[in-house]
């Protein structure tokens, strides 16, 4: 059974999941000049972040804010799932891209993002 | 053999073929060939609703685990998991204009523009059959958040309200668009 390495975080009162692959590094600051924050990016709502995973667009390095600790998972392939055509016409934001959900109970609903449709679309008034 | 009268002397009497055709007349009403339809009749909001049989494929509990994604609309609760697939979830009171409902109530698994979602409805009141001859066109009247979804009107004999019938396509189209 194959499966996708992710890191994995809590954001909004969910568990969120990204390809590691499109993850460079994870720092406690901000050390590109772009940056925004999970919430910001997708809900437009502000929020503090001790964390800050750098990602990379067409232009380069960029950082994306969390507001807590990360971790390595493996998704089963098995669980992970495409969003169903009427939530995907609705999602927040086009990296929402699926879920995951196993038949085991230990295993949490995770919202998966595709870490390359993320990106700060314009300078971040965020302040850290 | 005592006298008796002459049967053609007795009010009440009647020959075979008058009996006879007394009951020809109680059987012939019924037209089993007339075209039905089969509906799932529901409520939501205190109002009765309908949707074509074939585009409900399933009944499912209210009380069925709901997984909540953030930052959608109010119509979307979230997405629910059947027997391995991941389905979305909405309620359509915001869609037609009703206010919101409380309580659990039951979830429909609805086709509808070539896509498929659960449902969630207040009552489920009864799966039945109805004569095509029952549905009647939608009235100018009918309210204009209503009258995009709603393909007939059926009333019945004892209803207070006439019962729309759902659209699932118009539904499930507009939901896309963004409305509701």
């Amino acid at each position: 059974m194959g499966h996708v390495t992710c890191v994995c975080f809590f954001a909004s009162g969910s568990r969120w999941a990204m390809e590691a692959r499109h993850v460079r590094r994870i720092d406690s600051a901000v050390t590109q000049p772009r940056y925004t924050t999970l919430e910001q990016l997708l809900f437009s709502q502000p929020s503090h972040s001790s964390r800050w995973l750098t990602l990379h667009d067409a232009q380069g390095a960029w950082q994306l804010g969390i507001t807590g600790d990360s971790e390595i998972i493996h998704l089963p392939s098995t669980a992970i799932h495409p969003l169903p055509p009427l939530l995907a016409a609705r999602a927040p934001h086009p990296a929402l891209c699926g879920v995951a959900l196993d038949e085991q109970p230990e295993q949490p609903f995770t919202l998966l993002l595709n870490g390359e449709r993320l990106s700060p679309l314009q300078a971040s008034t965020y302040q850290p | 053999m005592t006298d008796s009268p002459r049967p053609d002397s007795d009010p009440q009497g009647m020959t075979f073929e008058q009996a006879l055709s007394e009951r020809s007349h109680d059987t012939a009403i019924v037209d089993v060939d007339e075209p039905s339809q089969q509906v799932v009749l529901f409520q939501l909001s205190g109002q009765p609703f309908a949707l074509p049989g074939h585009a409900v494929s399933e009944i499912l509990k209210g009380d069925t685990s709901v997984y909540f994604v953030p930052g959608l609309p109010n119509s979307t609760e979230g997405v629910i998991h059947l027997r391995g697939t991941i389905e979305s979830l909405i309620t359509l009171q915001p869609l037609l204009g009703l206010p919101a409902s409380q309580g659990e109530g039951m979830l429909l698994m609805v086709k509808g523009a070539g896509i498929r979602s659960a449902v969630r409805i207040d009552q489920l009141d009864d799966v039945c059959e109805l004569p095509m001859s029952a549905f009647k066109t939608p009235p100018e009247t009918l309210t204009s958040t209503l009258r995009p979804y709603v393909s007939a009107l059926w009333q019945s004999d004892d209803a207070r309200h006439a019962t729309p019938l759902l659209d699932p396509d118009a539904l499930f189209q507009a939901y896309q668009q963004g409305l509701g």
